[in-house]
Protein backbone atom coordinates (compact mmCIF):
# COMPACT_ATOMS: atom_id res chain seq x y z
CA UNK A 1 0.00 0.00 0.00
CA UNK A 2 2.68 2.23 0.81
CA UNK A 3 4.82 1.40 -2.22
CA UNK A 4 1.75 2.09 -4.44
CA UNK A 5 1.57 5.01 -2.77
CA UNK A 6 4.57 6.24 -3.19
CA UNK A 7 4.68 4.80 -6.86
CA UNK A 8 1.99 7.63 -7.63
CA UNK A 9 3.80 10.37 -6.01
CA UNK A 10 6.37 9.80 -8.34
CA UNK A 11 4.40 9.41 -11.37
CA UNK A 12 2.82 13.03 -10.31
CA UNK A 13 5.59 14.50 -9.60
CA UNK A 14 7.62 13.71 -13.60
CA UNK A 15 4.21 14.69 -15.24
CA UNK A 16 4.38 17.83 -13.02
CA UNK A 17 7.68 18.39 -14.42
CA UNK A 18 7.27 17.33 -17.72
CA UNK A 19 4.28 20.06 -18.25
CA UNK A 20 6.04 22.78 -16.56
CA UNK A 21 9.00 21.53 -19.44
CA UNK A 22 6.47 21.72 -22.45
CA UNK A 23 5.56 24.75 -20.96
CA UNK A 24 8.17 26.41 -20.56
CA UNK A 25 9.77 25.44 -24.74
CA UNK A 26 5.78 26.86 -25.48
CA UNK A 27 6.84 30.14 -24.03
CA UNK A 28 10.09 30.40 -25.79
CA UNK A 29 8.61 30.03 -28.79
CA UNK A 30 5.98 32.23 -28.09
CA UNK A 31 8.66 34.57 -26.77
CA UNK A 32 10.61 34.28 -30.24
CA UNK A 33 7.51 34.50 -32.43
CA UNK A 34 7.20 37.45 -30.56
CA UNK A 35 10.51 38.59 -31.05
CA UNK A 36 10.41 37.49 -34.86
CA UNK A 37 7.00 39.10 -35.73
CA UNK A 38 8.37 42.44 -33.84
CA UNK A 39 12.03 42.29 -36.11
CA UNK A 40 9.98 41.79 -39.17
CA UNK A 41 7.73 44.76 -38.46
CA UNK A 42 10.90 46.85 -37.46
CA UNK A 43 12.56 45.76 -40.92
CA UNK A 44 9.23 46.61 -42.64
CA UNK A 45 8.62 49.85 -41.56
CA UNK A 46 12.52 50.56 -42.23
CA UNK A 47 12.21 49.66 -45.96
CA UNK A 48 8.91 51.14 -46.13
CA UNK A 49 10.20 54.28 -45.06
CA UNK A 50 13.23 54.36 -46.94
CA UNK A 51 11.25 53.53 -50.04
CA UNK A 52 8.66 56.00 -49.31
CA UNK A 53 12.31 58.88 -48.73
CA UNK A 54 13.76 57.47 -52.25
CA UNK A 55 10.20 57.87 -54.14
CA UNK A 56 9.53 61.48 -52.84
CA UNK A 57 13.04 62.65 -54.24
CA UNK A 58 12.42 61.18 -57.53
CA UNK A 59 8.78 62.52 -57.28
CA UNK A 60 9.94 65.88 -56.60
CA UNK A 61 13.18 65.75 -59.36
CA UNK A 62 10.10 65.03 -61.96
CA UNK A 63 7.06 66.89 -60.95
CA UNK A 64 9.36 70.05 -60.65
CA UNK A 65 9.83 69.67 -64.42
CA UNK A 66 5.94 68.69 -65.49
CA UNK A 67 4.87 72.25 -63.78
CA UNK A 68 7.25 73.76 -65.37
CA UNK A 69 6.73 72.05 -68.69
CA UNK A 70 2.43 72.67 -67.83
CA UNK A 71 3.27 76.10 -67.21
CA UNK A 72 4.99 76.68 -70.39
CA UNK A 73 2.29 74.85 -72.46
CA UNK A 74 -0.73 76.57 -70.73
CA UNK A 75 0.93 80.28 -71.47
CA UNK A 76 -1.43 82.82 -72.52
CA UNK A 77 -2.02 86.72 -72.98
CA UNK A 78 -2.61 86.45 -69.53
CA UNK A 79 1.19 85.99 -68.70
CA UNK A 80 1.94 88.56 -71.69
CA UNK A 81 0.13 91.11 -69.87
CA UNK A 82 2.48 91.37 -66.87
CA UNK A 83 3.66 94.32 -66.27
CA UNK A 84 7.24 94.68 -66.42
CA UNK A 85 8.31 94.75 -62.64
CA UNK A 86 5.51 92.54 -61.50
CA UNK A 87 4.98 88.83 -60.49
CA UNK A 88 2.33 85.88 -60.70
CA UNK A 89 1.92 83.15 -58.52
CA UNK A 90 0.07 80.08 -59.14
CA UNK A 91 0.41 76.47 -57.15
CA UNK A 92 -0.14 73.65 -59.00
CA UNK A 93 -2.02 70.87 -56.39
CA UNK A 94 -1.63 69.48 -54.22
CA UNK A 95 -2.15 66.59 -56.06
CA UNK A 96 -1.30 62.85 -55.54
CA UNK A 97 1.57 61.33 -57.07
CA UNK A 98 3.24 57.73 -56.83
CA UNK A 99 2.63 54.30 -55.32
CA UNK A 100 2.46 55.58 -52.31
CA UNK A 101 0.24 58.69 -53.35
CA UNK A 102 2.48 61.25 -51.81
CA UNK A 103 0.88 64.55 -52.19
CA UNK A 104 2.82 66.77 -54.25
CA UNK A 105 2.55 70.62 -54.56
CA UNK A 106 4.32 73.17 -57.04
CA UNK A 107 4.44 77.39 -56.50
CA UNK A 108 5.08 78.40 -59.61
CA UNK A 109 6.24 82.70 -59.59
CA UNK A 110 6.75 84.40 -63.01
CA UNK A 111 8.20 87.61 -62.91
CA UNK A 112 8.23 89.72 -65.87
CA UNK A 113 11.91 91.23 -65.73
CA UNK A 114 11.80 93.48 -69.22
CA UNK A 115 9.66 93.69 -72.21
CA UNK A 116 10.83 90.29 -74.08
CA UNK A 117 12.08 88.49 -70.71
CA UNK A 118 10.71 86.83 -68.01
CA UNK A 119 11.57 84.52 -65.21
CA UNK A 120 9.69 81.57 -64.28
CA UNK A 121 10.61 79.46 -60.91
CA UNK A 122 9.10 76.39 -59.33
CA UNK A 123 9.53 74.91 -55.92
CA UNK A 124 8.13 71.56 -55.60
CA UNK A 125 6.74 69.80 -52.18
CA UNK A 126 6.67 66.32 -51.57
CA UNK A 127 4.44 65.81 -48.42
CA UNK A 128 2.82 68.33 -45.97
CA UNK A 129 4.26 71.18 -45.06
CA UNK A 130 4.94 70.06 -41.16
CA UNK A 131 6.93 67.46 -42.43
CA UNK A 132 8.30 67.42 -46.49
CA UNK A 133 9.90 64.68 -47.51
CA UNK A 134 11.83 66.11 -50.58
CA UNK A 135 11.97 69.62 -52.00
CA UNK A 136 13.54 70.82 -55.48
CA UNK A 137 13.58 74.11 -57.24
CA UNK A 138 14.44 74.77 -60.64
CA UNK A 139 14.66 77.89 -62.33
CA UNK A 140 14.07 79.05 -66.21
CA UNK A 141 15.19 82.43 -68.00
CA UNK A 142 12.90 82.88 -70.75
CA UNK A 143 13.29 85.48 -73.33
CA UNK A 144 10.82 86.18 -76.14
CA UNK A 145 12.14 85.68 -79.78
CA UNK A 146 11.38 88.97 -81.89
CA UNK A 147 7.96 87.69 -84.01
CA UNK A 148 7.82 89.81 -87.41
CA UNK A 149 4.53 87.76 -88.54
CA UNK A 150 1.71 89.80 -86.20
CA UNK A 151 -0.89 87.19 -88.18
CA UNK A 152 1.20 84.43 -86.64
CA UNK A 153 -0.17 82.84 -83.33
CA UNK A 154 1.39 84.22 -80.20
CA UNK A 155 3.98 81.40 -79.03
CA UNK A 156 5.24 81.41 -75.55
CA UNK A 157 9.00 82.52 -74.68
CA UNK A 158 11.57 79.68 -75.02
CA UNK A 159 14.31 79.05 -72.34
CA UNK A 160 17.88 80.90 -72.32
CA UNK A 161 20.42 77.89 -72.17
CA UNK A 162 23.13 79.20 -70.47
CA UNK A 163 20.86 80.60 -66.96
CA UNK A 164 18.68 77.34 -67.46
CA UNK A 165 17.21 74.60 -65.95
CA UNK A 166 19.96 74.01 -63.41
CA UNK A 167 20.49 71.88 -59.67
CA UNK A 168 21.23 74.74 -57.85
CA UNK A 169 19.14 75.02 -54.24
CA UNK B 1 -4.62 19.33 -22.32
CA UNK B 2 -2.39 15.68 -22.42
CA UNK B 3 1.27 15.66 -22.75
CA UNK B 4 0.85 14.13 -26.13
CA UNK B 5 -1.16 17.13 -27.74
CA UNK B 6 1.04 19.66 -25.88
CA UNK B 7 3.99 18.05 -27.67
CA UNK B 8 2.19 18.42 -31.28
CA UNK B 9 0.98 21.63 -30.54
CA UNK B 10 4.86 22.79 -29.53
CA UNK B 11 5.84 20.52 -33.04
CA UNK B 12 3.83 22.57 -35.22
CA UNK B 13 4.67 26.09 -33.81
CA UNK B 14 8.49 25.39 -34.04
CA UNK B 15 7.91 24.28 -38.03
CA UNK B 16 5.49 27.19 -38.30
CA UNK B 17 8.18 29.59 -37.01
CA UNK B 18 10.92 27.89 -38.55
CA UNK B 19 9.27 28.65 -41.51
CA UNK B 20 8.48 32.10 -40.55
CA UNK B 21 12.18 32.57 -39.51
CA UNK B 22 13.90 31.20 -43.18
CA UNK B 23 11.15 33.32 -45.25
CA UNK B 24 12.26 36.65 -42.91
CA UNK B 25 15.74 35.61 -43.37
CA UNK B 26 14.91 35.37 -47.17
CA UNK B 27 13.64 38.51 -47.34
CA UNK B 28 15.77 40.77 -45.51
CA UNK B 29 18.31 39.11 -47.39
CA UNK B 30 17.04 40.04 -50.32
CA UNK B 31 16.29 43.46 -48.71
CA UNK B 32 20.02 44.05 -48.08
CA UNK B 33 20.84 42.61 -52.12
CA UNK B 34 18.28 45.46 -53.15
CA UNK B 35 19.37 47.78 -50.93
CA UNK B 36 23.09 47.49 -52.22
CA UNK B 37 21.76 47.20 -56.07
CA UNK B 38 20.11 50.77 -55.64
CA UNK B 39 22.55 52.24 -53.38
CA UNK B 40 25.21 51.51 -56.05
CA UNK B 41 22.83 52.83 -59.13
CA UNK B 42 22.42 55.86 -56.79
CA UNK B 43 26.28 56.68 -56.82
CA UNK B 44 26.54 56.29 -60.22
CA UNK B 45 23.54 57.92 -61.01
CA UNK B 46 25.08 60.78 -58.78
CA UNK B 47 28.26 60.94 -60.87
CA UNK B 48 26.68 61.04 -63.95
CA UNK B 49 23.86 63.38 -62.98
CA UNK B 50 25.96 66.13 -61.08
CA UNK B 51 28.09 66.25 -63.66
CA UNK B 52 25.38 66.70 -66.61
CA UNK B 53 23.93 69.20 -64.52
CA UNK B 54 27.12 71.16 -64.76
CA UNK B 55 28.14 70.57 -67.97
CA UNK B 56 24.53 71.30 -69.77
CA UNK B 57 25.35 75.02 -69.40
CA UNK B 58 28.90 75.35 -70.55
CA UNK B 59 30.44 76.42 -74.13
CA UNK B 60 33.37 75.92 -74.93
CA UNK B 61 34.03 78.87 -76.81
CA UNK B 62 33.56 80.92 -74.15
CA UNK B 63 36.18 79.38 -72.44
CA UNK B 64 34.40 77.34 -69.78
CA UNK B 65 36.31 74.67 -70.51
CA UNK B 66 40.22 74.76 -69.69
CA UNK B 67 42.99 74.37 -72.32
CA UNK B 68 45.20 70.73 -71.28
CA UNK B 69 42.69 70.04 -68.63
CA UNK B 70 40.55 67.76 -70.59
CA UNK B 71 41.79 64.20 -69.41
CA UNK B 72 40.32 60.83 -69.15
CA UNK B 73 39.70 60.95 -65.48
CA UNK B 74 39.49 64.86 -64.75
CA UNK B 75 37.99 67.92 -66.24
CA UNK B 76 38.40 71.39 -64.71
CA UNK B 77 35.42 73.74 -65.90
CA UNK B 78 33.66 77.00 -64.80
CA UNK B 79 31.07 76.04 -63.29
CA UNK B 80 27.97 77.68 -62.00
CA UNK B 81 27.88 78.01 -58.56
CA UNK B 82 24.87 80.38 -58.25
CA UNK B 83 22.34 82.53 -60.49
CA UNK B 84 20.04 85.10 -59.56
CA UNK B 85 18.37 88.53 -60.66
CA UNK B 86 19.97 92.04 -60.00
CA UNK B 87 17.94 93.44 -56.80
CA UNK B 88 19.19 97.21 -58.08
CA UNK B 89 21.49 99.16 -60.72
CA UNK B 90 24.88 99.06 -60.00
CA UNK B 91 27.92 100.33 -61.06
CA UNK B 92 31.08 98.60 -60.47
CA UNK B 93 29.38 96.08 -58.24
CA UNK B 94 25.92 93.63 -58.31
CA UNK B 95 23.69 92.53 -55.97
CA UNK B 96 22.02 89.55 -56.16
CA UNK B 97 18.25 89.09 -54.79
CA UNK B 98 17.84 88.32 -50.66
CA UNK B 99 16.01 85.39 -50.24
CA UNK B 100 12.54 86.21 -48.75
CA UNK B 101 11.01 83.30 -46.19
CA UNK B 102 8.25 81.72 -47.49
CA UNK B 103 8.14 83.35 -51.30
CA UNK B 104 9.27 80.98 -54.37
CA UNK B 105 13.02 82.26 -54.33
CA UNK B 106 14.25 83.63 -58.04
CA UNK B 107 17.99 82.58 -57.72
CA UNK B 108 19.78 79.76 -56.56
CA UNK B 109 23.24 78.79 -55.11
CA UNK B 110 25.36 75.60 -54.23
CA UNK B 111 28.21 78.07 -52.64
CA UNK B 112 28.46 81.43 -51.63
CA UNK B 113 30.18 83.98 -54.66
CA UNK B 114 33.72 84.60 -53.45
CA UNK B 115 36.85 86.52 -54.60
CA UNK B 116 38.27 85.00 -57.63
CA UNK B 117 34.67 84.05 -59.11
CA UNK B 118 33.29 85.59 -62.17
CA UNK B 119 30.07 87.30 -62.25
CA UNK B 120 28.20 87.43 -65.34
CA UNK B 121 24.91 89.15 -66.63
CA UNK B 122 23.18 89.25 -69.45
CA UNK B 123 22.91 92.54 -70.58
CA UNK B 124 21.20 93.66 -73.48
CA UNK B 125 21.55 90.17 -75.83
CA UNK B 126 25.42 88.89 -74.98
CA UNK B 127 26.43 87.80 -71.41
CA UNK B 128 29.10 89.86 -69.95
CA UNK B 129 31.63 89.15 -67.03
CA UNK B 130 33.80 90.29 -64.68
CA UNK B 131 35.92 88.99 -62.11
CA UNK B 132 34.40 89.26 -58.55
CA UNK B 133 36.93 91.24 -56.40
CA UNK B 134 34.93 90.82 -52.70
CA UNK B 135 31.82 90.18 -51.00
CA UNK B 136 29.85 91.80 -48.76
CA UNK B 137 26.81 91.21 -47.16
CA UNK B 138 24.17 94.21 -47.51
CA UNK B 139 20.48 94.88 -45.88
CA UNK B 140 18.80 96.14 -49.59
CA UNK B 141 15.21 97.19 -50.81
CA UNK B 142 14.85 95.90 -54.65
CA UNK B 143 12.64 96.77 -56.94
CA UNK B 144 8.77 96.00 -56.00
CA UNK B 145 8.21 92.22 -56.50
CA UNK B 146 12.23 91.38 -55.92
CA UNK B 147 11.89 91.93 -52.05
CA UNK B 148 14.06 93.04 -49.37
CA UNK B 149 16.30 92.09 -46.59
CA UNK B 150 19.91 90.56 -46.72
CA UNK B 151 21.78 89.89 -49.73
CA UNK B 152 25.01 88.87 -50.85
CA UNK B 153 26.66 92.32 -52.82
CA UNK B 154 29.55 91.47 -54.99
CA UNK B 155 32.21 93.66 -56.29
CA UNK B 156 33.45 93.81 -60.14
CA UNK B 157 36.76 94.79 -60.42
CA UNK B 158 35.80 97.47 -63.35
CA UNK B 159 33.32 99.83 -63.44
CA UNK B 160 30.75 98.08 -65.19
CA UNK B 161 27.07 98.50 -64.51
CA UNK B 162 24.51 95.76 -63.76
CA UNK B 163 21.24 97.16 -64.67
CA UNK B 164 18.09 96.35 -62.32
CA UNK B 165 16.32 92.97 -63.20
CA UNK B 166 19.48 91.66 -65.11
CA UNK B 167 20.05 87.77 -65.08
CA UNK B 168 23.16 86.73 -63.14
CA UNK B 169 25.38 83.99 -62.80
CA UNK B 170 28.40 83.30 -60.99
CA UNK B 171 30.84 80.76 -61.81
CA UNK B 172 34.16 79.21 -60.44
CA UNK B 173 37.19 77.19 -61.70
CA UNK B 174 36.31 74.17 -60.28
CA UNK B 175 38.01 70.59 -61.08
CA UNK B 176 36.23 67.22 -61.13
CA UNK B 177 38.02 63.88 -61.00
CA UNK B 178 38.36 61.05 -60.27
CA UNK B 179 40.61 60.00 -57.22
CA UNK B 180 41.85 57.09 -54.66
CA UNK B 181 40.72 58.20 -51.70
CA UNK B 182 42.33 57.59 -48.08
CA UNK B 183 39.68 54.60 -47.20
CA UNK B 184 41.48 52.86 -50.21
CA UNK B 185 38.61 53.68 -52.53
CA UNK B 186 38.01 55.43 -56.24
CA UNK B 187 35.69 58.53 -55.46
CA UNK B 188 34.50 61.26 -58.03
CA UNK B 189 35.67 64.29 -56.36
CA UNK B 190 34.96 68.16 -57.03
CA UNK B 191 37.79 70.39 -56.00
CA UNK B 192 37.54 74.45 -56.23
CA UNK B 193 39.78 76.76 -57.26
CA UNK B 194 40.87 79.49 -54.36
CA UNK B 195 42.16 82.78 -54.89
CA UNK B 196 43.17 83.58 -51.22
CA UNK B 197 45.47 79.84 -51.99
CA UNK B 198 45.94 80.08 -55.45
CA UNK B 199 45.35 76.39 -56.04
CA UNK B 200 42.68 73.91 -55.76
CA UNK B 201 41.21 72.41 -52.65
CA UNK B 202 42.10 68.93 -51.50
CA UNK B 203 38.99 66.78 -53.27
CA UNK B 204 35.76 66.51 -51.81
CA UNK B 205 33.65 63.23 -52.40
CA UNK B 206 30.65 63.40 -54.78
CA UNK B 207 29.93 60.33 -55.61
CA UNK B 208 31.25 56.56 -55.00
CA UNK B 209 32.73 54.65 -53.91
CA UNK B 210 33.40 53.59 -58.08
CA UNK B 211 34.87 51.15 -59.95
CA UNK B 212 37.93 52.96 -61.85
CA UNK B 213 38.25 50.19 -64.46
CA UNK B 214 36.22 46.86 -65.76
CA UNK B 215 38.10 45.14 -68.20
CA UNK B 216 38.30 47.67 -71.05
CA UNK B 217 35.61 49.97 -69.74
CA UNK B 218 37.05 53.01 -67.72
CA UNK B 219 35.73 55.08 -65.62
CA UNK B 220 36.11 59.02 -66.72
CA UNK B 221 35.34 61.36 -69.23
CA UNK B 222 35.15 61.03 -73.30
CA UNK B 223 35.46 63.91 -75.55
CA UNK B 224 33.86 64.43 -79.19
CA UNK B 225 33.97 66.85 -81.30
CA UNK B 226 31.20 67.75 -83.91
CA UNK B 227 31.17 64.84 -86.19
CA UNK B 228 31.17 62.57 -83.27
CA UNK B 229 35.04 61.28 -83.50
CA UNK B 230 36.00 60.68 -80.35
CA UNK B 231 39.19 62.83 -79.45
CA UNK B 232 42.01 61.29 -77.11
CA UNK B 233 43.82 62.77 -74.87
CA UNK B 234 46.41 59.87 -75.49
CA UNK B 235 47.75 61.69 -78.56
CA UNK B 236 48.89 65.26 -77.08
CA UNK B 237 46.34 68.10 -75.04
CA UNK B 238 42.50 67.83 -76.72
CA UNK B 239 41.30 71.36 -78.16
CA UNK B 240 38.89 71.68 -75.65
CA UNK B 241 37.25 74.71 -78.55
CA UNK B 242 36.79 71.48 -80.89
CA UNK B 243 34.31 69.61 -77.92
CA UNK B 244 31.00 69.14 -78.74
CA UNK B 245 30.08 66.27 -77.08
CA UNK B 246 31.28 64.93 -73.45
CA UNK B 247 30.31 61.29 -72.46
CA UNK B 248 30.23 60.28 -69.02
CA UNK B 249 30.95 57.06 -67.83
CA UNK B 250 30.34 55.58 -64.24
CA UNK B 251 30.64 51.94 -63.20
CA UNK B 252 30.88 50.76 -59.72
CA UNK B 253 30.29 47.21 -58.04
CA UNK B 254 26.89 46.05 -55.77
CA UNK B 255 27.85 43.58 -53.36
CA UNK B 256 24.97 41.01 -52.83
CA UNK B 257 26.58 39.12 -50.58
CA UNK B 258 29.55 40.31 -47.89
CA UNK B 259 31.88 38.42 -49.36
CA UNK B 260 31.08 38.44 -53.14
CA UNK B 261 31.65 40.88 -55.47
CA UNK B 262 28.53 40.30 -57.28
CA UNK B 263 28.33 42.94 -60.02
CA UNK B 264 28.84 45.65 -61.87
CA UNK B 265 27.15 48.20 -62.31
CA UNK B 266 27.58 50.59 -65.41
CA UNK B 267 25.77 53.86 -66.48
CA UNK B 268 26.73 56.74 -68.85
CA UNK B 269 25.62 59.74 -69.89
CA UNK B 270 26.22 61.97 -73.20
CA UNK B 271 26.19 66.39 -72.74
CA UNK B 272 25.90 68.18 -75.92
CA UNK B 273 27.77 71.22 -75.24
CA UNK B 274 25.89 74.67 -75.58
CA UNK B 275 27.82 75.82 -79.24
CA UNK B 276 27.09 71.89 -80.54
CA UNK B 277 23.40 72.60 -80.03
CA UNK B 278 22.83 75.94 -81.93
CA UNK B 279 22.42 78.39 -79.55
Amino acid sequence: MSRCTMQLDTDAHVRHQRRGGALLVALALLALGAALLAGTSAAARAAARAESSREAQVLAAAEVRVALAEFMTGWSGVHDALPVGFDMIDTVGPRQRGFGGAMVQTRMRLLRLSGARFVLAADCQVGPDDAPQARRRAYLLLERRLQIDSTAPILPPVAITRWGLADLY
Amino acid sequence: MTLVELVVAVVLAAIVLGTATATSLRQQQSHASLLSSTDTDAQIRAATLVLAGQLELLDPLAGDLVQGQAEDTALQVRAPVAQSIACRREVGSATLLPDTPGAVSLGGSTSTPRTGDTIWWLADSAWRASRIAGVNSVTVGCASALGAGRAVQVILTGADTVEEASPIRVTRQTRYSIYLAGDGTHQLGVREWSDSTHRFSAPQPVAGPLLPRSGARRTGFRYFDANGVQLSPASGPIDVTAVARIRILAQSVATVRRTVWDSVRVDSVDVALHHAVGH
